[in-house]
């Protein structure tokens, strides 16, 4: 899925604006969907390709930055590029903080408006391919026996077989045995996999 | 003590003095006659003896002689010669005689004859018994005087001698009777002669004193009624005394109450008077002040007897610029009596501004009298400063929302504006872009042209709908006199100068012709020059925050107005910046005063400058021309 061409969401209420935007970002080869309202992007289904969004700040109805707090209240961690008009310094320091990518002032110059897009879209990229990585482990971590999810809690803080066979009142045997059959489900050829993709779900 | 009472005290006095007078003198003689019949007995006792022994004597010497001469012997011879001649004596005086005894045994036995008892033959009598004493004593041979009991019981006075020859006793005696008698006798006329004069004296005494004592009584009398009448006079008086001075108790006790009513009316009025909080007064017709409370001190500075002493010191105090609301005030509540209320100025005596609200009303008497006016000041600097604050305030929020406005638009322009330029750019930059490929596809070159080209139109319309939105109204020329103009535009500021303690002085010539302009926007110039020096001011002293506005003919038909501060005037660079537009020394100012000011100013043909004063300060001036030359 990350050879899927990437599509970046462009928000005005300006049809021309959105129009010229649309057409700039299609000249570099990128996909585009144009939204008139922060509503209405809202609303439509979210696309699986790693994406962006260029989301104007002042609009009628939900402004630029009534959408990226929405977008934070659902978890849609989309990187946002918010051009205006009129900014001051405060506002794009709020905004950045909260997760912004760019903060470009109109008229928008198009290199600084195609970089940050691209630069938008690797982190996008990045950001999703870390997502998936670790769902792959939490399925794994998932398929394990509830005793299993116990002797690999207790492994990866490097505890000896031994350790963790009087911690959980069983034969070292049994540890050994279980131990096993984690380093199989987790797919991790060494401990230090096996660590690594317990600090990736959190387990540490 | 009544009338006889006393003429009978007066008789017992005089039957008193006349007993004691008559008995003492009856008692001298009485004791006088006593001692001189003692001794005259005596001598008689003595001398018969005497006599009788002598005869005695010689009847025995004759015997001697002449034996036998005598038969009977010679002692009887003696005796028979004395019997003889005592018969042939009858006695002394009534009851006086001689008796002669012997003792015989145990009896006296009496030779001679007596005179008045058993006469020839007197018995004897015991010589133990009570009788007889003189005789008894003599024969007991004493001699002497005696007041005693005789042979016959009766008290006589006797004289006693014994008889030595012959142991005899004689005795001469008298009785007290007869003693006594010329005494009585004389006792008795003298009772008499006492009595009678005692009589007649009381008689006398009764008649003469009588009309005396009438006239005594009558006068005591008359005395008495006069007394009594005095005394009925004085009662009456008195009770005339005891009226009079209950009334005049009561009116002595009316007065007081009165008095104390009114002092305490008086105390209640005064205390009410003066703790009033305002400054009230009452002035008579002319002006003169009956009553100033205490309260005016707190007001003006002044005490309330420097306002009595100097009845044109309320009149002085009002500052200049209100004096004209006094004076008119004066007039008009002399010319029609009714309750009025005026606001003006005073200076104070530490010279603060005060506004006051005086209120006043005449007062009028029962007869309808005038007595001239109740006026109350009241010091309304505060509520003054209140409403100015609050018109202050007012017009502060209306500059923010102003401020603010500005804000909004200017945001709006630039989002406004923003949009097109960026459509217009990017349309532009994806073109390029388009045209630098191998195929450029002309079609979507020339719809992006096409889109520049309807951007760039709206960008112009949304400048020309906010130009649209910023023009003013039209100005509107008409003939004005310009001291009007600068009279309401003063007019305008004026509580605003009155709190920043700015005073403004007008020399207006008023024979300037009228001038063509738009009041409106000629005020505003006015009022901003007028804000501009007291801004300029403000760190002044309050009393040397002084402003002044002229106006005079000026060169060529044009007559000039001058607004001029008394501020610390303005540095050489900052002259020729001072009337560009953003150019503030102030820092809530825009710096569009002057400006405007200038733009106004240009628009009606006029001129406009700035110069430093000599005696500093800063004069902003402008011409105006003059009637027909102005605007049509």
């Amino acid at each position: 899925m990350n050879d899927e061409i990437p599509v970046v969401f462009v928000v005005d209420d300006e049809k021309a604006v959105r129009k010229s935007l649309a057409r700039l970002i299609k000249s570099v080869g990128l996909n585009v969907q144009t939204f008139s309202s922060a509503r209405e992007f809202l609303e439509s289904d979210p696309s699986d390709s790693p994406s962006c969004l260029v989301l104007d700040v002042r609009m009628p109805g939900l402004s630029g930055l009534d959408l990226q707090n929405e977008l934070d209240n659902v978890g849609y961690n989309i990187p946002i590029i918010f051009i205006t008009g009129y900014g001051d310094i405060p506002m794009s320091v709020r905004t950045m903080k909260r997760g912004a990518t760019d903060f470009l002032i109109k008229p928008v110059n198009e290199q600084d408006l195609l970089d940050a897009i691209h630069r938008a879209i690797e982190k996008d990229k990045q950001t999703r391919r870390e997502r998936g990585e670790i769902r792959a482990i939490q399925q794994r971590v998932d398929s394990l026996t509830p005793r299993e999810r116990e002797v690999f809690s207790l492994v990866v803080t490097g505890m000896l077989n031994k350790q963790i066979a009087h911690d959980l009142g069983m034969s070292e045997k049994t540890v050994k045995v279980h131990r096993s059959r984690v380093m199989d489900k987790m797919q991790a050829g060494s401990l230090a996999e096996l660590v690594k993709l317990a600090l990736k779900v959190g387990i540490v | 003590m009544s009338e006889r009472k006393r003429i009978f005290l007066l008789i017992t006095i005089m039957i008193t003095t006349c007993l004691v007078v008559t008995g003492v003198s009856i008692s001298i003689l009485y004791e006088a006659g006593m001692t001189e019949g003692r001794e005259r007995l005596k001598e008689t006792a003595q001398s018969q003896a005497r006599l009788i022994e002598a005869m005695a004597r010689f009847d025995a010497a004759h015997e001697i002689s002449d034996p036998g001469s005598f038969p009977e012997g010679p002692t009887t011879a003696t005796l028979n010669k004395i019997i003889d001649a005592h018969d042939h004596y009858k006695g002394f005086g009534q009851t006086g005689e001689f008796t002669l005894s012997k003792k015989e045994g145990d009896f006296i036995v009496f030779l001679l004859s007596h005179r008045h008892y058993d006469l020839n033959k007197p018995k004897p009598v015991p010589f133990e018994s009570e009788l007889a004493e003189p005789m008894r004593r003599a024969l007991l041979d004493q001699s002497g005087t005696v007041v005693g009991v005789d042979y016959r019981g009766e008290m006589v006075l006797a004289a006693y001698e014994p008889v030595a020859e012959l142991n005899l006793g004689i005795v001469a005696k008298i009785d007290m009777s007869e003693v006594r008698a010329p005494f009585v006798k004389a006792g008795l006329i003298g009772l008499l002669f006492a009595g009678m004069v005692v009589l007649i004296g009381t008689g006398l005494f009764i008649r003469i004193t009588n009309p005396m004592i009438r006239q005594l009584e009558n006068r005591t009398l008359e005395m008495e009624k006069i007394n009594e009448e005095m005394e009925q006079r004085v009662k009456e008086r008195t009770v005339e005394l005891i009226e009079t001075n209950k009334q005049l108790k009561t009116e002595i006790a009316d007065r007081k109450r009165v008095e104390e009513k009114l002092s305490e009316a008086e105390f209640q009025y005064r205390t009410i008077a003066d703790f009033t909080y305002d400054w009230e007064y009452w002035s008579d017709l002319d002006g003169t002040l009956r009553y100033v409370s205490p309260a005016c001190k707190r007001i003006s500075g002044y005490e309330p007897r420097e306002f009595i002493e100097n009845s044109s010191l309320s009149n002085e105090i009002v500052v200049p610029e209100d004096r004209d609301i006094w004076g008119q005030h004066f007039h008009d509540s002399r010319s029609e009596l009714k309750p009025r209320e005026i606001q003006f100025r005073i200076r104070r005596q530490d010279g603060e501004i005060r506004w006051i609200e005086h209120a006043c009303q005449a007062v009028v008497d029962n007869q309808g009298e005038i007595l001239g006016f109740r006026a109350s000041n009241r010091d309304i600097t505060k509520r003054k400063q209140l409403e100015i604050e609050a018109q202050q305030h007012r017009e502060e929020l209306a500059h923010l929302v102003r401020v603010a406005t500005m804000g909004e638009l200017s945001a709006a322009l630039a989002h406004e504006l923003n949009q097109p330029l960026t459509a217009i750019l990017s349309n532009a930059q994806a073109a390029q872009r388009f045209l630098t490929g191998d195929r450029p596809d002309l079609d979507e070159v020339k719809d992006i042209l096409a889109d520049i080209v309807a951007e760039d139109k709206r960008a112009g319309q949304i400048i020309q709908r906010l130009g649209l939105l910023m023009k003013k109204e039209k100005v509107q020329f008409e003939t004005h006199s310009i001291n009007d103009i600068i009279r309401e535009a003063t007019n305008l500021v004026y509580y605003d100068m009155v709190i920043l303690n700015v005073s403004i002085s007008m020399d207006l010539n008023e024979g300037l012709p009228p001038v063509r302009v738009d009041r409106i926007q000629l005020q505003q110039v006015i009022l901003n020059f007028i804000l501009n020096a007291s801004e300029a001011m403000k760190d002044r002293h309050p009393e040397s925050r002084q402003m002044e506005i002229m106006t005079r003919t000026g060169e060529s038909d044009t007559i000039v107005v001058s607004v001029k501060d008394s501020g610390k005037g303005l540095e050489k660079e900052d002259f020729e910046k001072i009337l560009e537009p953003f150019y503030t020394t102030k820092s809530e100012g825009l710096g569009m005063g002057l400006p405007i000011n200038k733009r106004i100013i240009e628009a009606h043909d006029g001129r406009l400058w700035v110069e430093n004063d000599p005696d500093g300060g800063l004069t902003f001036s402008f011409t105006l021309p003059i009637g027909n030359r102005g605007k049509a």
